[in-house]
């Protein structure tokens, strides 16, 4: 399972990113969930509460299903980036210092076609270094560098990008200027060539995710016609879901070239971590505390939006069971 | 005002959605003249379902964007003949589709067969327990069908679909990973079964370690890139979260617009009109025969669309209602027990079970497709023994949760306030901890349980509104109560620190969501006296009528039934095309 690339498409979860932040503290960069569980010590343990117990019964010792997994799909705003920066600045054993193309601070070089690395997501560069060791994406630069570097090499320089950002002098419009119309396809996509709009993965305006989708935004033109064309030529085929080869197959030249020059006209996003630090900002709790607090006789979990519960479970394939139903009393 | 009659054609369907878009391209293919009337908007991948327009909670999920406007056409609901009923004024507890690709547009993707112990349910109930097993009360019927003659159907339908899975029983050969109930099938799936996600991992182990059967949910979210043999290319499932109630923008979920709906309207035979609302259909002078079918076009005009074949393929419960309107077959009365349009409404039988996790468990909830998920069909239909239990039909239980999307997601366990911040904090504490078994039941089709006209209420075309009487059957409660009670020791082994879970009880309410799979009412089989439709799902009455959809189904089984829909369909086309069309008439 490709967690990277999953976790990746929640563009509209926003508002919960925050939560889907510390989620993916599992997922990365351990080997496929389902075979990660060590066997459930307790499938005969009485350990779980009983089905009547009250949420606040003290937590029984369960043993744990889930080994601790230390690597963080974001960058933590405390994290300490130096060891990526020492290999992107001065290189490690076979590896040349990324920065003598990328740039110093990660902004690529347009004319030679070199992308722009900060502020990418941390899993997204990790996957790419590792596809450049595998073969699955080919490139007879980045091949050697990415083989030389070791899993651990490569998940720390991927955080030190993944932290940069803002430093790249966008191409900053004019005072007034308005944001350039996207093509149909960035934003909608075409039917017929069975295209979805761009936007779907890539975020509104090309401003990518923290995780697997890459920020089109800034992103330097010809490395972005490079892109789409080695997703069209097979010499990349590093996407698990095979999205996007299928979709720069159908792109012409012509749809190419526009949704190049639309994207790399807009300004690259900040870096990753500033964009948490301010969705958690964001969703802390109000400084006014409502609500019952400390009721004695709490009502039951349930709220309704008119008439739909809100309690989790109640929709889908019809899960109606415990505490979504007003008319039945859980745990019979 | 009289209204305006238009050339005759061959063939007429009365809804384009999945039925419509699959009878109307085997039509066509056969040379017919058809023309699909569709009441709702016509609607595509691009524009229509893409992001991050699509993904507006508010719209689809709570106001149900994609679901048939209550304000002009409902139903009317109670739980007994004793009460009166009142209308369904927003539909909560289930949602009919309506535009083009119907239902089909905002499902799941989970596709099931139902077993030949489901298709011939009566006659194998009567083999294994005897006749005393089946009260009086309860309507169990055979269909008509085997599971071995719909299996090419079957086969052709995931094959459409491009559905995700993995076979269990290979020309009667077990394979291992696969569902070892399943009745034999002629090939793999067609593209392999989708990602597990964690919590679905924690199921397999924990239902594996307890000598139960699980695999991975068939799903028509597909997992990888497939071409299917229409031409249609469709996509792998991005796992966005938002399924059901959504279409879907990635071309990864099977529907009418990715799988065949741009090959028929690519066809000159066929032609499409939306937003057309068909009033009833209309009978010769002795009511032996079809002549016509009455719409209403988007603008309020009245169309006669004369045609020589009828094909019904709207939502299950608006089937049952054009019949009842257009006075086609007996309307059942559950006094006499006599008439069939109506009979056997059956529903699904569904709880839940909820595991509260340590912080340490990350479930990821938003991570998740329409039909991922790990499922056992061990306590399904008849695979397990029956006597001793008094009660017939079964569940599958499986951690198969959809999405964990901001509005709707919220577990909490009980004893945690309904608002303000200790609630909150509830939320916040158990969102990504938390696990959800489905226990998703069967539903016996009683005596008492029926559809009718409402003598009071009409909709804004001034006809009366369908009436349902329904409520569980004392059969059902007991099947979801030893059931549940079999998740429960699941979800315990698991691992979570705390286990809620209550099986399903009366009285059946509308206002919560359950499923949408309502079934019955136009049943099929072979006796005329307990059947809408025979085996090719062809009015007994009116022969050049056919009604397909979950109405034909003379109960409803434990699986989701849109994969025994679509079997039935292409089932009757092949009747249609091969038998009737050739020698119009009774086909039984």
């Amino acid at each position: 399972m490709n967690a990277h690339r999953l976790i990746a498409s929640r563009a509209s979860l926003i508002a919960l990113a925050a939560l889907a932040l510390s989620a993916c503290n599992r997922e990365s960069p351990g080997p496929p969930v389902s075979s990660t569980a060590p066997a459930p010590s307790t499938a005969a343990s009485p350990a779980a509460s009983s089905a009547s117990a009250p949420a606040s019964a003290p937590a029984q010792a369960a043993a744990p299903l889930v080994p601790e997994q230390v690597a963080a799909v974001a960058v933590a705003a405390n994290e300490d980036v130096s060891a990526g920066q020492q290999i992107a600045t001065q290189g490690a054993q076979g590896a040349a210092a990324c920065a003598s193309c990328h740039g110093a601070n990660g902004e690529g070089n347009g004319q030679a076609g070199f992308p722009r690395l900060a502020a990418l997501g941390r899993p997204y560069l990790e996957h790419q270094l590792a596809s450049y060791a595998d073969g699955t994406r080919q490139n007879p630069v980045m091949q050697p560098i990415a083989a030389a570097l070791n899993a651990q090499q490569r998940s720390v320089v991927a955080a030190y990008y993944a932290s940069l950002g803002g430093s790249a002098p966008a191409p900053t419009p004019t005072a007034g200027a308005r944001t350039p119309q996207p093509p149909v396809l960035a934003e909608r996509g075409d039917d017929r060539k069975g295209i979805q709009g761009c936007a779907n993965c890539h975020g509104p305006q090309g401003i990518g995710d923290a995780a697997a989708n890459p920020y089109l935004a800034g992103q330097h033109a010809q490395y972005l016609t490079n892109a789409l064309a080695a997703w069209k030529g097979g010499t990349r085929n590093n996407d698990p879901s095979g999205q996007m080869p299928a979709i720069a197959k159908a792109l012409t030249d012509a749809d190419t070239s526009a949704l190049v020059a639309y994207f790399a006209g807009l300004p690259p996003p900040a870096p990753r971590n500033q964009q948490a630090a301010a969705v958690a900002v964001n969703t802390s709790r109000p400084a006014v505390q409502s609500g019952p607090v400390a009721a004695t006789q709490p009502a039951q979990g349930i709220g309704t939006e008119q008439g739909a519960p809100l309690t989790g479970g109640s929709q889908g394939p019809g899960s109606g069971g415990a505490g979504t139903n007003p008319g039945q009393t859980p745990n019979r | 005002m009289a209204a305006s009659k238009l050339p005759a054609v061959d063939a007429v369907l009365l809804g384009v959605g999945l039925v419509g878009t699959m009878l109307g391209r085997e039509l066509t293919k056969a040379g017919l003249k058809v023309v699909g009337l569709e009441r709702g908007q016509p609607r595509s991948t691009v524009p229509d379902f893409q992001g991050p327009q699509m993904h507006d909670e508010l719209r689809y999920s709570v106001r149900k964007a994609l679901v048939q406007d209550s304000a002009r056409e409902t139903l009317t609901f109670r739980n007994s003949a004793a009460e009166t009923a009142l209308p369904v004024r927003r539909f909560e507890g289930f949602l009919p589709g309506t535009g083009v690709g119907g239902a089909a547009v905002h499902w799941n993707g989970q596709t099931y067969r139902f077993q030949d112990s489901d298709l011939r349910m009566r006659t194998r109930t009567i083999e294994r327990y005897g006749e005393k097993a089946i009260p009086s009360g309860m309507l169990v019927q055979d269909w008509g069908v085997t599971s071995e003659e719909l299996e090419p159907h079957f086969d052709r339908f995931e094959y459409l679909l491009g559905t995700s899975g993995k076979a269990g029983n290979l020309k009667g050969t077990k394979v291992a990973g696969g569902n070892p109930f399943e009745d034999p099938r002629s090939r793999e799936y067609p593209t392999p079964p989708q990602k597990e996600p964690y919590g679905s991992a924690l199921f397999r182990k924990a239902a594996t370690g307890l000598g139960y059967h699980p695999f991975t949910q068939p799903s028509s979210n597909l997992s990888q890139v497939y071409t299917n043999p229409e031409g249609m290319t469709l996509r792998t499932c991005m796992f966005c979260g938002f399924c059901e109630r959504y279409g879907c923008e990635h071309f990864a979920k099977s529907s009418p617009q990715t799988t065949l709906l741009p090959v028929l309207l690519a066809d000159k035979n066929f032609t499409l009109r939306t937003q057309c609302q068909v009033l009833r259909i209309n009978l010769d002078k002795d009511k032996k025969r079809a002549a016509s079918v009455t719409y209403v076009d988007g603008a309020g005009r009245e169309f006669e669309q004369p045609a020589s074949l009828v094909i019904v393929g709207m939502f299950a419960l608006n089937n049952v209602r054009l019949l009842l309107l257009s006075g086609i077959g007996q309307p059942y009365d559950p006094a006499t027990g006599k008439g069939v349009i109506g009979r056997n409404y059956a529903y699904q039988t569904t709880a839940g079970v909820q595991i509260f996790f340590d912080e340490k468990v990350n479930i990821n909830p938003f991570m998740r497709s329409g039909a991922s998920g790990t499922v056992m069909a061990d306590f399904v239909s008849d695979n397990f023994d029956h006597g001793p239990l008094g009660f017939l039909g079964g569940a599958y239980v499986g951690e198969v949760m959809s999405h964990g999307r901001p509005i709707e997601f919220h577990p909490t366990p009980p004893g945690t306030p309904a608002w303000g911040s200790a609630w909150k904090q509830a939320v916040a504490r158990h969102y990504n901890h938390t696990c959800l078994l489905n226990i998703h039941g069967s539903s016996i089709a009683t005596a008492q349980n029926y559809l009718d006209l409402d003598p009071t209420y009409k909709d804004a075309w001034g006809l009366p509104l369908l009436r349902m009487t329904f409520d569980f059957p004392e059969n059902d409660i007991k099947m979801s109560a030893y059931i549940t009670d079999k998740a429960v020791q699941i979800a315990r082994a698991m691992g979570g620190r705390q286990v809620v879970g209550a099986p399903r009880k009366g009285p059946y309410t509308s206002t919560q969501y359950q499923t949408t799979h309502n079934t019955g009412g136009t049943v099929m089989g072979n006796d005329r006296a307990t059947s809408a439709v025979n085996r090719y799902l062809q009015s007994w009455d009116v022969p050049n009528v056919f009604v397909i959809g979950a109405s034909n189904f003379p109960q409803n089984a434990s699986y989701n039934p849109t994969g025994t829909l679509g079997a039935l369909a292409y089932w009757s086309a092949d009747a249609i095309v091969k038998r009737y069309l050739p020698n119009p008439g009774p086909l039984a």
